[in-house]
C-alpha cells in the first residue's frame, strides 16, 4: 500500500473526491467513513484501497482506486529536467502535496523551485519521471485543461495592462465560457474574499493600484475558477514588510476557507513557516528535508540549518515555537 | 502662390478626382499591406531566427527607388503593367516593411510575465493571440500603419508615371511643361494629404492608448474598420466605372499628353465610347509594355522609335520604308499602326540662337570644330538609344568638353537658355524652340531615322470597336508641323492646359 498522498481529514472521517466528484468544489466532497469507503468499493467492484497514515498535525489518508490516486494532490515522481542548454536543474526530484496542504518549497535561489511550479502546469515538461496532477501525468493532459484546473500567482503577477481589475480576474472564467451573470457574480465574489471592495476596484487598471493590490489582484485571478491546485511563485517577494505580512495573513485566511493544494514556492524561510502546512527544502535539484514549520528548527542538515538561521533572527515572532 | 489657387479653382473637378484617386491608392494600398504585414510580423514574431533575415529583405525592398520598383514590375504578370493596380502592387511593397516591423515589435516587446501569465492560465495560442498578444501590440501596429500610409502618400505621387493617376498627375505635368505651378498644384495637396493622414492615425493612436474602457476601444477600431470598408466600396465603384473603357495612354512629355487628349477627345466624339485617359506613363517601353498588355489600347508612337527602340533594328532614312517595317513589327505582335497624323517629331540638335547667328552655325557639321569647348546636355533615353547620342557622335565627329551631362528633357531647353550646356536633343515640335530663341542645328548627313507620329492600337480593340479605328483616321495628316509646335509652345510657353490645347485645335479647324 502506498502511503502519503491523502486528502484532508480528520479522525475515520475522510474527504473524498474521486472521479465521480468534481475534485474542487469544497460542497461536493464527499464525507466518508472507512464503512462506506468498503461499501463503494463493493458497489462498483473497482478495488478501493485506503490507509491511514500518521501525522504530527492530523491523520492522513491515501485511497488507491484500481492503483492509482483518485486525490487531486500533486505528485513528483523521480523527476529530472535540464535546460536546452543543458544544465541539470533537477535530479530524480519526489515530492508529493496533498490536496488541502500548502507545501513551502524553500531554497536558494537558482535551486530550481520556479522550475518545480512550471513542470506542473506543463510550461516545462519532464526528461525522466513523472509529473502527477491528480493521480495523472501531465503529458497525458490537455495542456489547457491542465492550466485552467491550476492557479498560478506569479512575483511578477503578471496582470494584464490592457484590462481592467475585473477584467483580469474574469478571464478565466470567460474563457470558460461561463455566463456573463456568473461570471460577475464570481469576480464580486473574490475580489471581496482579496479585501479589494469591487464597487471601487473593478473598473480600475492594473497600472493605478499599489503592489500589494495588485498581487491581491493577482491571487483572484488565479482562484477564478476555483481550481483544486495553486501555484504560487514568490507571490509576496517585491512586496514592502508592513504589506508583505498583512497579505501573508489574508492569504492564511483564504486559504482556510477555500482549502487548495498549493505549492508556494519562496526563498524566505520566515514566509515559508509562517504559511506553509509542511516545508520542503530543496537544494542541488532534489529535496533535502521535508516535514511540518517546527521540526524543521531541530533539523541538523548543515545546508537546512543555514537556511534556518539566516532568517529566525530577524523575524523570531514567525516561528511557530521555539527550541531553546 | 496666387496662381496656384487660380489654377485649382479653374480644375476643381480634376483636382477632386486626382485627390480622391490618390486617397484610393493609399487607402487600399494601406490595407493590403495590413492584410499581408500583420499576419507576417505575427509569424515572423514567433521565430526569431526568421525575424531578422525578413526585416533584412524589407529593408533592401525599401531602399529600391520606386521609379526603379515600377521598371521591375513592369514585366510581371498579374500585378504588373501599367495602371493602378502595378501603383497599388509598388505601394503594397512599400507599406509592408514598417508594418512588418511594428507588428514585430509589438509583439515581441509584451512583457515576459504577461505573456507566461495568459500561457499559464490556460489560453490557446489563439486566445492569447486575441485576447493578450494583439490588444498589446495594436498600438506598435496602428504607429506602423501610420508610417506606412504617410510613406504611401509620396509615393504614390510616382504613381502617376505609369498612369495610375492621383496627384502626381500635377507634378508630372508641371515637370514636362516646366510650370512650377501645376507642380505645386499636386506638391501642396499631396503634402497636405501627408498630413491629414498622419494627424488621423495618430488620433487613433491616442484613442488607442487612452485609459478609457474597452467599448471606446471598440469605437475606435470599428471606425478605423468602417473606413477601410467604405474605401474597399468606393474603389469597387471606381473600377466598375472604368472597365469597358477605351483607355488612350501617352508618354510623358508635352506634346504627348496634348496627342494623348486629341486622340481621346476625337474617339469620344466620334464613337460616343466612355475614354479613359493614362496619360504620362514614363518612356517609351512603359507605353509599349502597356499597350502589348491590354492596359492601354492606344498611344501616339514616332516610327524612328518604334524601329530602334522597340523593335532593336538598325536605323533606316527612308521614311516610307521605315513606316512599313514597323508597321509589320507591329502586327505580327497584335498591334495596329493606324495612318500617321502629318507631322515628323525628329531629334532637334539645338542650340542658342544667339551663338548660331554669331558663329555663323547652320548643320550638326558646323558644331564638330568648337565642340571640344562645349558642353552636351541630354535626355537619359537619347544617351542609351540605338539612334542617340553614340552614332551621332560618331557619324558627326564630336567630342566635347567633358562627358555629356544626364539631365530630363524637358529641363534641357533651359539649361540651354541659360547657359547652363551648350548643346542639346530636343524634339523638333517643342514650342520652347521659339520660346526661348533656340535654333535647330540641320541633319544634313541624314543621321536621324524619320520620326513620323502614328497612333498604334491593339488589333482587338478595333476589331471589337469599329468605329474607334474611323474615329482615329479622322485625325490622318491633320496636324502639321507648324501645328504642333504651336501647340506645344500654347502648353509650355503659355501654360495652357492639355485638354483645352486639344479640343481647340479639334474644334477651330
Amino acid at each position: 500500500m502506498a502511503v502519503g498522498r491523502a486528502v484532508a481529514t480528520t479522525g475515520a472521517t475522510a474527504l473524498l473526491a474521486g472521479p465521480q466528484v468534481h475534485p474542487a468544489r469544497a460542497d461536493s466532497y464527499a464525507v466518508l467513513t472507512f464503512t462506506t469507503l468498503r461499501m463503494l468499493d463493493a458497489g462498483n467492484g473497482r478495488d478501493v484501497r485506503a490507509s491511514l497514515i500518521g501525522h504530527n498535525r492530523a491523520p492522513l489518508l491515501t485511497i488507491l482506486v484500481n492503483g492509482s490516486n483518485v486525490i487531486e494532490g500533486v505528485e513528483f515522481r523521480d523527476v529530472s529536467y535540464r535546460t536546452a542548454g543543458g544544465t541539470r536543474v533537477l535530479d530524480t526530484f519526489s515530492l508529493t502535496v496533498n490536496p488541502g496542504e500548502v507545501l513551502a518549497l524553500v531554497g536558494a535561489s537558482g535551486a530550481g523551485k520556479t522550475t518545480v511550479l512550471k513542470l506542473v502546469n506543463r510550461l516545462l515538461v519532464a526528461d525522466t519521471g513523472e509529473v502527477l496532477v491528480q493521480g495523472k501525468d501531465t503529458r497525458q493532459w490537455d495542456p489547457i485543461r491542465l492550466r485552467r484546473a491550476i492557479g498560478y500567482v506569479i512575483q511578477e503577477v503578471g496582470l494584464f495592462p490592457h484590462l481592467t481589475v475585473g477584467d483580469n480576474v474574469a478571464v478565466v472564467p470567460r474563457l470558460e465560457k461561463w455566463p456573463e451573470k456568473k461570471t460577475r457574480a464570481r469576480v464580486h465574489e473574490l475580489l471581496q474574499l482579496v479585501a479589494l471592495p469591487p464597487d471601487i476596484y473593478a473598473d480600475r487598471w492594473p497600472d493605478e493600484l499599489s503592489g500589494g493590490q495588485r498581487q491581491r489582484v493577482g491571487v483572484a485571478r488565479a482562484l477564478a475558477v476555483d481550481p483544486p491546485v495553486l501555484l504560487m511563485d514568490e507571490p509576496f517577494g517585491a512586496l514592502d514588510p508592513v504589506t508583505r505580512r498583512q497579505l501573508q495573513q489574508e492569504f492564511r485566511g483564504i486559504q482556510s476557507r477555500v482549502r487548495k493544494c498549493v505549492i508556494l514556492v519562496t526563498h524566505d524561510m520566515a514566509e515559508a513557516m509562517t504559511l506553509g502546512d509542511r516545508i520542503a527544502v530543496m537544494d542541488n535539484g532534489r529535496v533535502i528535508w521535508s516535514g511540518p514549520p517546527k521540526e524543521i528548527l531541530t533539523c541538523d542538515d548543515e545546508r537546512v540549518r543555514q537556511l534556518v538561521e539566516a532568517v529566525l533572527p530577524l523575524s523570531p515572532s514567525q516561528a511557530p515555537t521555539r527550541s531553546t | 502662390m496666387i496662381s496656384v489657387f487660380a489654377f485649382w479653382r479653374s480644375h476643381l473637378q480634376e483636382l477632386a478626382i486626382l485627390t480622391a484617386e490618390h486617397m484610393l491608392l493609399v487607402a487600399i494600398s494601406t490595407i493590403v499591406a495590413v492584410a499581408i504585414g500583420v499576419p507576417l510580423g505575427l509569424f515572423a514574431a514567433r521565430r526569431p531566427r526568421l525575424a531578422a533575415p525578413f526585416v533584412a529583405v524589407a529593408n533592401i525592398v525599401q531602399t529600391v527607388p520606386s521609379l526603379a520598383m515600377f521598371g521591375f514590375l513592369l514585366p510581371v504578370p498579374v500585378i504588373g503593367g501599367v495602371g493602378a493596380r502595378a501603383a497599388l502592387a509598388v505601394l503594397t511593397l512599400y507599406g509592408l516593411l514598417p508594418i512588418v516591423r511594428s507588428t514585430i515589435v509589438g509583439i515581441t516587446g509584451i512583457d515576459k510575465a504577461i505573456r507566461e501569465a495568459g500561457v499559464a492560465m490556460g489560453m490557446t495560442p489563439g486566445e492569447l493571440l486575441r485576447q493578450i498578444e494583439l490588444p498589446l501590440a495594436l498600438l506598435s501596429i496602428v504607429a506602423g500603419i501610420r508610417v506606412a500610409a504617410v510613406v504611401g502618400v509620396g509615393s504614390a505621387t510616382i504613381a502617376a508615371a505609369i498612369g495610375a493617376g492621383g496627384l502626381g498627375q500635377y507634378i508630372y505635368r508641371g515637370l514636362s511643361m516646366v510650370d512650377s505651378t501645376v507642380i505645386l498644384a499636386g506638391a501642396i495637396p499631396a503634402a497636405l494629404l501627408a498630413l491629414v493622414v498622419d494627424g488621423g492615425l495618430l488620433w487613433l493612436e491616442r484613442r488607442l492608448s487612452a485609459r478609457q474602457h474597452t467599448s471606446s476601444r471598440r469605437t475606435a477600431i470599428a471606425a478605423a474598420a468602417s473606413i477601410a470598408i467604405l474605401t474597399l466600396f468606393g474603389s469597387a465603384i471606381v473600377s466598375a466605372r472604368s472597365s469597358g473603357a477605351i483607355i488612350v495612354g501617352s508618354k510623358n512629355f508635352t506634346e504627348q499628353l496634348i496627342l494623348g487628349e486629341i486622340v481621346a477627345q476625337t474617339i469620344e466624339r466620334e464613337t460616343g465610347l466612355p475614354v479613359q485617359r493614362r496619360l504620362n506613363l514614363g518612356g517609351t517601353l512603359i507605353c509599349d509594355r502597356a499597350l502589348m498588355t491590354g492596359d492601354i489600347d492606344v498611344y501616339v508612337e514616332y516610327t524612328g522609335t518604334a524601329l530602334t527602340a522597340i523593335f532593336h533594328r538598325p536605323a533606316a532614312a527612308d521614311p516610307t520604308s521605315v513606316t512599313s517595317t514597323v508597321r509589320e513589327l507591329y502586327a505580327s505582335s497584335g498591334r495596329t499602326l493606324l495612318p500617321p497624323l502629318g507631322y515628323d517629331n525628329t531629334f532637334a540638335i539645338l542650340v542658342r540662337g544667339a551663338d548660331a547667328r554669331a558663329r555663323g552655325l547652320r548643320t550638326i557639321e558646323d558644331v564638330a570644330p568648337i565642340a571640344p569647348q562645349w558642353r552636351a546636355g541630354f535626355g537619359y533615353e537619347f544617351l542609351e538609344r540605338p539612334d542617340g547620342y553614340p552614332g551621332l557622335a560618331k557619324m558627326y565627329g564630336l567630342d566635347f568638353r567633358s562627358p555629356p551631362q544626364v539631365m530630363d528633357v524637358t529641363l534641357s531647353y533651359r539649361a540651354l537658355a541659360s547657359g547652363q550646356v551648350d548643346l542639346i536633343a530636343g524634339d523638333a515640335t517643342a514650342g520652347l524652340i521659339k520660346g526661348l530663341d533656340l535654333f535647330q542645328l540641320e541633319d544634313n548627313r541624314h543621321y536621324f531615322p524619320p520620326y513620323e507620329a502614328v497612333p498604334i492600337a491593339r488589333a482587338d480593340t478595333l476589331l471589337k470597336y469599329p468605329q474607334v479605328r474611323k474615329a482615329i483616321e479622322r485625325l490622318a495628316g491633320r496636324i502639321s508641323p507648324a501645328a504642333m509646335r504651336e501647340m506645344n509652345y500654347a502648353a509650355d510657353g503659355q501654360h495652357e492646359n492639355p485638354a483645352d490645347i486639344a479640343r481647340k485645335f479639334l474644334t477651330g479647324s
